[in-house]
């Protein structure tokens, strides 16, 4: 809600600045030393949890990351352990099979990571994580087209249960994920509908392209940690436009790695929901 | 530690007292100060008897009195602006002299200047304080054709925008909600049209404004960094007039003029923006739906009931509106104040005001969207206030009252209107609050060379119930909450705010000025944008929030040149805040209703040297100012605790005002503005993560934007005046920014779309060269 009313006032702010421009300029930028970058996730059930690890570079390298290879790393839950395995194909990569491991809603994960060689003077980090159960139960979507912001939109029907939940909503469409990018993921807070009963809230836009009559589209909601959901407002703040009416001053999301490093290691269970497109004018629901 | 404060300044007050029951024989001399033409109180004006060098200043309503022996007199009353006036007196009993005085004419040339008229600013105990009448103002070049006061103030050392196009401005490296803006006393809460870029003070309503700026009157108090005072017009009390323009952006037009000749006077304002009018044109649906604008409305009545009592009545009302099919939101200010002035004897005044004021915003989704809402806030204040001015004797001149505000805010309530609509209504608790203060404050002339201000603000803060209090643990959870019922204190916060200074007077023509000043402010902004916008909320002190405490110290060298048309002031200070507040990296302020735990609390200090060269008269007027200054922040949780510039750290602030006078009808306006570029954070390296490039942003404020400078002129032409004709007609053009400057406003760092793990650096600017032209009629 809070996000939607400041988009709504940013539009506002376009419409009013009739004399700014922007353009592109060159800014010598300072690097600062480098730091380990760690992408983790941990699934339950037929999903294999994987970890990237890649390091920071100049602002202006315009280079894919840095992939930190022969690095070492464990996890475990207190009672058990496994190991990460390189993946081959992808630099940087490390993975448990599905039939491995399956995370558990209410356990505390912690991950070691051990390095080859040091980065930022460390060679060790170390992370934990919990995986929230998964509370959403989807009973049925609705697709419409919204000619006011010429986008689809996707609407949930679904119960949100009584407590704090943080929300997870990602898009696939013909099994291609959508919402590939910080900026596309959707995270929400059920602080303005918590325990209520969700009569199609808005939890994805796709783009007019993006989505056809015909097409197979999939809605994933997770359960996140409130530590998560935060991680990545922040990054989506930080990766949205500022100006000096509403944005407050930029900073680093809080992450969840230790020894300086940036990142975030998570856990979370999805559930789908599947459906075909109709062609129609009105709002499609699907049950 | 506070009792031996009061203790101290208890005795001083007591000594002064004896020294005024010991002199001789004095009579009183005493009256108003008055404009001849529109019977305006002139606040400020020096009234100066040469024989025993004595004088006094006009009090905010025009009230003067001086006790002196009885004896022949040369009586000289001065005010910028105005022919001053030479009296000779013979004083054998008391006496009511009121004065009238004429606007100056513009062919004044310099060799007419009296000597000893205007050296008001070496012999006023006061410093760090710039007044302003909007004579002067509407002489700048003006942005988009609107003469705009608080942006007249931008060009005052020790004065900066806190973002181009702001009506925010920081004063000595505070923040925007550490100013004090009075419009006849009632606050105004957000001072800015259309986000900021207009301020809310309509030109043709005010006739002065005043900053203070830190070194505040014992009689205000409530905020760190300055105060500004804006006077609305009382009404020509002798006949009858009208004021307008159309301009580029909006159109004004003013009425004032006797209820009773001399007696009563009213004052009308509007103001009104026009671009909609135009959009309603469009035969476009997506056009014409859309409505645009804003309004002032100011008005004044002034009645003198007899020659002791003297009642005023004004009010504003101001709106901002945008609305289309798909989105509205409005916000406003209205202030109301009534006011009585008494004179209970020839050397005590006294006011007494009743003063209410209100900002409220409102938006959210039209009816018709079925997503649609409506979200609402407000601040509201009733104020009793009462001032009495004392003029004890020739020496001393008492000042002393009292003042309740009770504050009501209203942070803001979500209601879902749409049928698919998610919240019912979601709302934040009301906050109560009574602020109250009682002052006592003394001008002591000492000796021909030394005088002493000093004054005592004694501020009280009332939390008042019903609400609940959220309680936190270091890591700012929430561990439980109290919930206060009824609506009485359930917390107090109290501070003694001594004010001091000194002055000493080298020569005619030259003193030495020291101050110190401690403020309290009880009340804030939950901003953590640098410029601020109307959703912003105001918040109180509480049991989890301390009020921010901020003391000054400044000292200043003033020199005149002989004949008083050259005026020179050197200021340095010091000021450091306790209890200063700051937000958390990606603070949630809006409808938070655990506001407190996004606060982080430390301390502030900055410093700083200001230059201020002004030629007054003749032809060629204007000012030069110079302003060297840093501010900064150390707040536990922001930036790993260690120190950074503030947001309004920029150190070199220039600014050159000039105008000058090519023939009575035609007036050439120049502006030069130059200032350190703002303190910024930038990336200093990137990650990836989720599939997005992302910053990796440095410490708070490394960085900073580049410098800012602007040029900006204006023709100012009267068009002849048909013979017999009263109207008054006059042209202006202005140019924002001569050369074109490419001012950034902010710079983003941008993942480019079109090449893979590229990025670039995007800067946007607000204005490029923007003229105007206004039409202006006086009749």
């Amino acid at each position: 809600m809070k996000k939607h009313l400041l988009h709504i006032s940013l539009l506002f702010l376009s419409l009013l600045v009739l004399a700014s421009c922007t353009e592109r300029m060159s800014i010598d930028l300072p690097t600062a030393n480098q730091k380990l970058v760690v992408e983790g996730y941990l699934f339950p059930g037929d999903s294999s949890s994987w970890i990237r690890l890649t390091t920071t570079s100049a602002y202006f390298a315009n280079q894919p990351p840095h992939a930190v290879l022969n690095a070492s790393l464990g996890l475990d839950d207190g009672h058990e352990s496994w190991v990460f395995h390189p993946l081959a194909q992808k630099p940087g990569y490390y993975f448990i099979n599905a039939n491995e491991f399956t995370a558990l809603p209410g356990k505390i994960y912690h991950l070691n990571i051990q390095l080859s060689s040091p980065i930022g003077n460390e060679t060790h980090f170390e992370s934990q994580t919990t995986m929230p159960p998964l509370r959403i139960h989807i009973d049925s979507i609705g697709i419409q087209y919204a000619p006011d912001i010429k986008n689809w939109v996707i609407r949930l029907y679904a119960r949100d249960s009584v407590g704090k939940d943080f929300y997870l909503f990602n898009s696939r469409v013909n099994d291609r994920l959508i919402t590939d990018s910080i900026p596309r993921k959707s995270v929400r807070s059920d602080e303005f509908f918590d325990g209520r009963y969700l009569h199609g809230l808005i939890v994805q836009v796709l783009n007019k392209d993006e989505l056809h009559p015909g097409d197979l589209y999939q809605l994933d909601a997770s359960n996140i940690t409130e530590a998560y959901y935060n991680y990545i407002q922040g990054l989506q703040l930080e990766i949205g436009n500022k100006n000096p009416l509403f944005s407050g001053p930029p900073a680093n999301a809080q992450g969840n790695i230790s020894g300086g490093a940036l990142g975030f290691f998570t856990a979370f269970a999805t559930t789908s929901f599947r459906v075909k497109l109709q062609a129609s004018k009105s709002i499609n629901k699907y049950n | 530690m506070r009792n031996r404060c009061l203790i101290i300044f208890l005795c001083l007050i007591i000594a002064s007292v004896e020294l005024h029951a010991q002199t001789t024989k004095l009579f009183t001399i005493d009256g108003q100060i008055k404009d001849q033409s529109s019977g305006e109180s002139l606040a400020g004006a020096t009234v100066y008897v040469q024989e025993p060098s004595s004088g006094t200043i006009s009090n905010a309503y025009g009230f003067y009195s001086l006790s002196i022996p009885a004896g022949i007199y040369h009586v000289q009353i001065s005010y910028i602006g105005y022919q001053s006036k030479l009296i000779l007196l013979p004083l054998v009993s008391d006496t009511t002299l009121n004065i009238r005085l004429n606007i100056q004419q513009s062919q004044l040339r310099e060799v007419e200047i009296k000597s000893g008229e205007s050296h008001e600013n070496i012999v006023r105990p006061l410093m760090s304080v710039h007044k302003m009448e909007m004579s002067s103002i509407e002489k700048i070049p003006s942005f988009l054709g609107e003469v705009d006061l608080v942006k007249a103030l931008e060009l005052l050392p020790g004065v900066k925008f806190v973002a181009e196009g702001s009506s925010g401005f920081s004063v000595r490296g505070g923040g925007s909600d550490q100013n004090l803006m009075l419009l006849d006393e009632a606050t105004v809460y957000n001072a800015g049209h259309l986000m900021g870029f207009f301020s809310v003070f309509n030109s043709d309503a005010v006739t002065s404004v005043t900053l203070y700026k830190g070194d505040l009157p014992p009689a205000y108090g409530g905020r760190l960094s300055s105060l500004v005072e804006v006077r609305m017009k009382e009404g020509n009390a002798r006949s009858y007039h009208a004021n307008g323009g159309i301009g580029l952006i909006s159109s004004r037009l003013q009425f004032e003029g006797p209820i009773k000749k001399d007696k009563s006077s009213f004052m009308i304002s509007g103001r009104r923006t026009y671009a909609d009018l135009f959009l309603r044109l469009s035969s476009n649906k997506k056009i014409n739906s859309n409505r645009l604008y804003f309004y002032d409305l100011n008005t004044k009545l002034n009645l003198s009931i007899n020659k002791n009592n003297h009642l005023f009545l004004s009010g504003y009302f101001g709106k901002d509106v945008f609305k289309n099919d798909f989105f509205q939101m409005n916000w406003g200010n209205s202030t109301g104040t009534l006011r009585w002035n008494h004179l209970f004897s020839k050397k005590l005044f006294a006011n007494v005001s009743f003063v209410v004021s209100q900002f409220n915003y409102n938006l959210g989704l039209p009816a018709t969207n079925p997503r649609a809402f409506s979200w609402q806030s407000s601040l509201s204040d009733k104020n009793f206030r009462s001032s009495f001015d004392w003029f004890l004797n020739p020496k001393n001149k008492l000042n002393f009252g009292f003042s309740v505000i009770h504050h009501d805010f209203f942070p803001g309530k979500i209601i879902g209107t749409g049928q698919e609509s998610v919240i019912d209504e979601y709302r934040l608790p009301d906050n109560y609050a009574l602020e109250s203060a009682f002052y006592i404050g003394n001008e002591q002339k000492v000796t021909g060379h030394l005088t002493l201000k000093y004054g005592l603000r004694v501020s009280i803060f009332n939390n008042l119930g019903p609400a609940t209090i959220y309680h936190f643990d270091t890591a700012y959870s929430i561990t439980d909450s109290v919930v206060k019922n009824g609506s009485g204190i359930y917390h107090t916060y109290w501070s003694l705010e001594p004010r001091m200074g000194i002055i000493y007077q080298l020569n005619g023509i030259s003193s030495l000025k020291a101050s110190y000043t401690r403020n309290v402010q009880y009340i804030q902004k939950a901003q953590n944008s640098t410029a601020g916008n109307p959703l912003d909320i105001w918040f109180p002190a509480n049991p989890n929030i301390k009020p921010q405490i901020g003391d000054q110290v400044a000292l200043g060298y003033y020199r005149d040149s002989p004949k008083g048309n050259f005026e020179t002031s050197l200021e340095t200070y010091y000021k450091w805040t306790k209890n200063a507040i700051d937000f958390k990296d990606h603070a949630d302020l809006l409808l938070n209703k655990y506001l407190d735990s996004e606060l982080r609390i430390g301390r502030a200090y900055g410093y700083g040297i200001e230059f201020m060269l002004k030629k007054k008269q003749g032809k060629l007027s204007g000012w030069l100012s110079y302003t060297y200054s840093r501010s900064f922040r150390q707040i536990a949780g922001i930036n790993a605790g260690k120190i950074y510039p503030a947001p309004y750290d920029r150190p070199n602030d220039l600014s050159l005002v000039l105008n000058f006078e090519l023939n009575p009808r035609l007036n050439l306006g120049l502006t030069w503005v130059y200032l350190t570029g703002q303190a910024v954070t930038f990336p200093e390296s990137r990650f990836v993560y989720g599939g997005s490039i992302l910053p990796v942003y440095s410490s708070r404020n490394a960085f900073r934007l580049p410098d800012y400078h602007r040029l900006d002129l204006s023709l100012n032409w009267k068009l002849k005046q048909k013979k017999g004709k009263k109207i008054a007609q006059s042209l202006n053009f202005s140019i924002y920014n001569v050369y074109n400057r490419k001012n950034p406003w902010v710079i983003n760092f941008e993942n480019d779309p079109d090449v893979p793990n590229s990025t670039y650096a995007e800067m946007t600017y607000l204005f490029g060269i923007l003229p105007t032209v206004t039409y202006n009629f006086h009749f």
